[in-house]
Formats: structure tokens, C-alpha cells, sequence
């Protein structure tokens, strides 16, 4: 059965009227099974048209949101992705006036509607760049969630548990996928800011765990791009644990960049982990296998083999470093080798690279180990005259993961 | 929040990259213009994540201390190959040469 215009005005102020959250957000959805309907209805719709007949119908602003919705839905049956989105932002907007005057009972509303309008931009910039001309739809998304952000923020009369407060984190994630989209992710820093200058806000812990793992997973990759690889592992960290474990390709994506980092930290993923991962498996797994083993030539082809894909996701630097850490190995199997004696000759770690097709001179080798030492790899010193190495007689190669700042 | 069929999913594309010269293998969800997709649920327990594999202990942590999804302790003293040879073969060489200038 398909429903005309005026039913649905009336379900969407019984909807408002008993306050029920979830079918708002069913009721301005332009994939509703209803949306159909209207654009059957109308066929060729006006704004101007649609406002002259039913302005007034339902109490301001939602007899404007009823029409825009048609617009939206009209637009989005004939392909006019630009046209979609503005009717959106601006559907949006009517919203927010009464949004800012309410609980936060809309707030599943608010997230559907914010989702969809990205999902228009989305469509608009990429229908726009098939047709080589200029859109900046995501941009202006960006500022109209940005805009929900402060009118979340500012709710100082609701309930603390109808708050619109509840809506900031989600939001939040909402903005900061914007901008990752547009490869903007400098602008991230402002809502950051405003997030944090507002102290008086529920912990993170108290709200849905899909708003905190999005959050968090988009914090640590800013973190990750800003080299603050202490904060991006600790970010990832709890972003990886509270994720929903069907959500695979989520899990996917923050362990792409939590695994080089916890690798870094000393901590590698096993293979119960790498099994449940295939994709990062493929990837990953030389690295992991070569620093096992102390293996630096294997080491070095697997950096060869995926230089591009780890350039592309910014990871080339992270697994370049983590280079250290199969010398490391390297070096521990020639202390094994001699017994693990305290006194080793230079030219031994010398040969070690060599065999391992490391051609470099015996200066080389010798920065090499001091450079082991210097970053707490290996415990010991370097008597340059004597060409030895002396190590300390206990504890000689300290576990990685027992390092200081590892990932300063 | 739940059940959000959304107009469109990041993953059906306008226009279709054309297919690069691609020596390197394919990356399903590490494709550039895949995002962080929108959960299908709001909030879930403790057992439909993985903080059941911490056994207790604190995110952050490796099997030591718990977490069987990390290995912090993975150095072994008994590898046995070709290359383990190949360096006492030198190792007895450079016993022999000691205080010598190595040679190349």
C-alpha cells in the first residue's frame, strides 16, 4: 500500500508528538520504502509549489522538512546528485531549529539525516569529478555537521540523560570522516579544540561504543599522521578492543596501522591474530616473520615487494623503522652463535651483515652497533681500538617491549 | 541508529577506477577509497569484541601478561640453520685471526 504526502505528514507528527526517536529517523530516510511513494505522487515537484499547498500543515519547521524530504527524494530518483545535497543541507538546517529548542530525543534523527547528507556529498563530488567539474559538497557537509556539533554542545537545559550532549562524539567522527575524505585532515584541529574546551561532557566510556570506536579510530589516525605514535598506538589500542567483532573490515582498518605500531612497541601480532586477518596477513606477516628470525635480507624484500601500497597508507616509514628491530635479531644471533659471550669482535656483527647480502664496510658495521646500543637494543659499549664489543654480562639483549619510550 | 540503509555506500563508485598496472597484490578493504564504515548497531557487550582475549588484563599488554593476541617474547636460542653454521664457520676464523685487521 503506498502512502500519500498527507499520511505521512501525519505519522511524522504522531512520530514528534510521542517523541519516538527511531521512526523520525525511519520518516525523513530517503531510502524509506515511502520515499518512493512521494515521488510518484508528485512527479514534478516545486519547493514553491509543493509549500504553497501545504505550507502550514504541520507545526514550523516540519511542514518545510515534509517538502524538502519530497525534494530530496525526487532529486535523488532523477540522478541530480548536486540538487539532492542542497535540499538536504538545507533540510538540515530547518531541523536544527528544532533541534536546538528540544531534548536530545531526535538525536537518532540527527545521525540518519547527517549520514545521508554525507553520503549526498559523497555522490554529488563524485558525479561532479566524472564530469570534470568542481564540487565541494564534502566541504560543505563538513561545515553543516560542524554546525550540529555546536547544537549538541550547547544543550544546558535538557535532563542529563535526554541531552543532546549524547550526539557530540558521534558527530564528531561524523566531521572528522569528512575531512579525511577530502584529504583536508589539518581542519580536524578546530572541532578537536572544541571538543576539548568543553570539559562538561560524559566520559567517552558512557556512550555507545560504536561513537567511541569511530571517535577513537579517527583520532588515532590523526595522531599516526602527526607522529604522535604514542598516542596513535594508545587511541588504536582501545578502538580495536571495544570494536564489534562482525564489524571485520573496521577491525580491519584500525589494525593496518595498530600492528606496525605495537610492532614498533616490541609486541608482535600472532598468528591467532594474522589468521583472523588474511588481507594484513599477506601483508604484514615478512615483516613480522623476518624480525622473528632476525632475517634483514627477508626483511628488505618485503619492504621492496610493498613500497608502493605502504607508501599509499602511510606506513612506509613506520615498517622502516621498524628495521631496527631485525638487526636487533640479527645481532642476537651472532651473541647466540658465540655463547652469548661478552666480548665479540665488530668484524663477527660485520659478517653477520654480510651474510645477510648487508654489503657494508666495517665502519658501517660498527655505526650499526652502536646505534643498537644507543637505542637501548643491546646493553653494552664499543671499544673502537680494540674492534670489540663488549656486552653486559646479564640481560644483554633486553626484551623489545621492555625498552623506554618506544615509540618516541 | 540501527538498520541505517543509507542512499549510497562508499563502496558503489560513480565512476569505476580504471584497473591499475598492478605488480602488487589486491588489498580488499585497504583500497584508497574505502573508509571506516558506519556500524550496523549502536552499542554491543564485552563479548562481541575482543577484549575477551585479554583474559583480564589491561588493552596494551602481549602474552605475557595475558593477551594471546600479542607476542612480546619472541626471541629463541635454539634456531638451527644454514646461517647459524655459516656464523660459527667465521666465528672459528675470526677466533683464529684475533687482534688481526679482518679480511675483506
Amino acid at each position: 500500500m503506498s502512502l500519500t504526502f498527507s499520511t505521512f505528514i501525519m505519522t511524522l507528527a504522531e512520530a514528534i508528538q510521542s517523541e519516538n526517536g527511531p521512526n523520525l529517523a525511519y520518516l525523513l530516510r530517503p531510502t524509506s520504502p515511502h520515499g518512493k511513494d512521494l515521488v510518484k505522487e508528485f512527479r514534478n515537484p516545486t519547493r514553491e509549489g509543493l509549500t504553497a499547498r501545504y505550507g502550514g500543515c504541520i507545526e514550523s519547521p516540519w511542514d518545510d522538512i515534509a517538502i524538502r524530504y519530497v525534494m530530496v527524494t525526487t532529486h535523488i530518483a532523477r540522478k541530480r546528485a548536486g540538487e539532492a545535497f542542497n535540499e538536504q543541507s538545507q533540510l538540515v538546517s530547518q531541523f536544527f531549529r528544532y533541534f536546538i529548542n528540544n531534548t536530545g530525543w531526535t538525536l537518532p534523527a540527527l545521525f540518519s539525516m547527517l549520514r545521508d547528507l554525507r553520503d549526498l556529498a559523497f555522490d554529488a563530488d563524485n558525479y561532479a569529478k566524472y564530469n570534470n567539474q568542481k564540487s565541494e559538497c564534502m566541504e560543505s557537509a563538513a561545515g553543516v555537521v560542524s554546525k550540529a556539533f555546536s547544537n549538541c554542545m550547547m544543550d544546558r537545559t535538557s535532563p542529563p540523560s535526554e541531552s543532546r550532549k549524547w550526539g557530540v562524539y558521534y558527530v564528531v567522527g561524523l566531521v572528522l570522516k569528512c575531512y579525511f575524505r577530502v584529504k583536508r585532515i589539518s581542519l580536524s584541529k578546530n572541532i578537536l579544540r572544541a571538543l576539548n574546551a568543553n570539559p562538561d561532557i560524559p566520559p567517552l566510556s558512557e556512550y555507545p561504543r560504536s561513537h567511541q570506536v569511530t571517535y577513537r579510530y579517527y583520532l588515532g589516525m590523526l595522531s599516526f599522521l602527526n607522529e604522535d605514535f604514542t598516542k596513535s598506538e594508545q587511541e588504536l589500542t582501545l578502538a580495536f578492543y571495544h570494536c564489534y567483532i562482525p564489524a571485520q573490515s573496521n577491525q580491519e582498518r584500525i589494525l593496518t596501522y595498530l600492528i606496525p605500531l605495537r610492532i614498533l612497541r616490541g609486541h608482535l601480532p600472532t598468528r591467532d591474530l594474522m589468521d583472523r586477518f588474511p588481507v594484513l596477513d599477506e601483508l604484514l606477516a615478512p615483516f613480522v616473520a623476518a624480525i622473528r628470525a632476525g632475517d634483514i635480507s627477508a626483511y628488505d624484500a618485503a619492504l621492496q615487494k610493498w613500497e608502493r601500497r605502504l607508501l599509499e597508507l602511510n606506513l612506509w616509514l613506520t615498517l622502516e623503522r621498524a628495521r631496527e628491530l631485525c638487526i636487533r635479531g640479527l645481532f642476537r644471533r651472532v651473541w647466540v652463535a658465540t655463547d652469548k659471550s661478552t666480548r665479540i669482535p665488530i668484524a663477527m656483527f660485520h659478517c653477520s651483515l654480510r651474510l645477510k647480502g648487508i654489503d657494508v664496510s666495517m665502519d658501517e658495521a660498527e655505526c650499526y652497533v652502536a646505534n643498537m646500543i644507543y637505542q637501548g637494543y643491546m646493553r653494552g659499549y664499543i671499544s673502537h681500538e680494540k674492534q670489540m664489543v663488549v656486552l653486559a654480562s646479564t640481560n644483554a639483549f633486553p626484551r623489545v617491549a621492555d625498552r623506554s619510550a618506544p615509540l618516541s | 541508529m540501527s538498520s541505517s540503509a543509507s542512499t549510497s555506500k562508499p563502496t558503489d563508485k560513480v565512476s569505476e577506477k580504471p584497473k591499475e598496472e598492478n605488480s602488487q597484490p589486491h588489498l580488499g578493504v585497504l583500497e584508497e577509497d574505502d573508509e571506516f564504515e558506519e556500524f550496523e548497531v549502536a552499542d554491543w557487550a564485552d563479548s562481541d569484541t575482543d577484549i575477551a582475549h585479554l583474559g583480564g588484563a589491561a588493552p596494551g599488554v602481549a602474552k605475557s601478561a595475558g593477551d594471546k593476541l600479542w607476542e612480546d617474547n619472541w626471541d629463541d636460542d635454539d634456531i638451527e640453520d644454514e646461517f647459524s653454521v655459516q656464523l660459527r664457520n667465521e666465528l672459528s676464523k675470526t677466533g683464529k685471526a684475533a687482534g688481526e685487521p679482518m679480511q675483506q
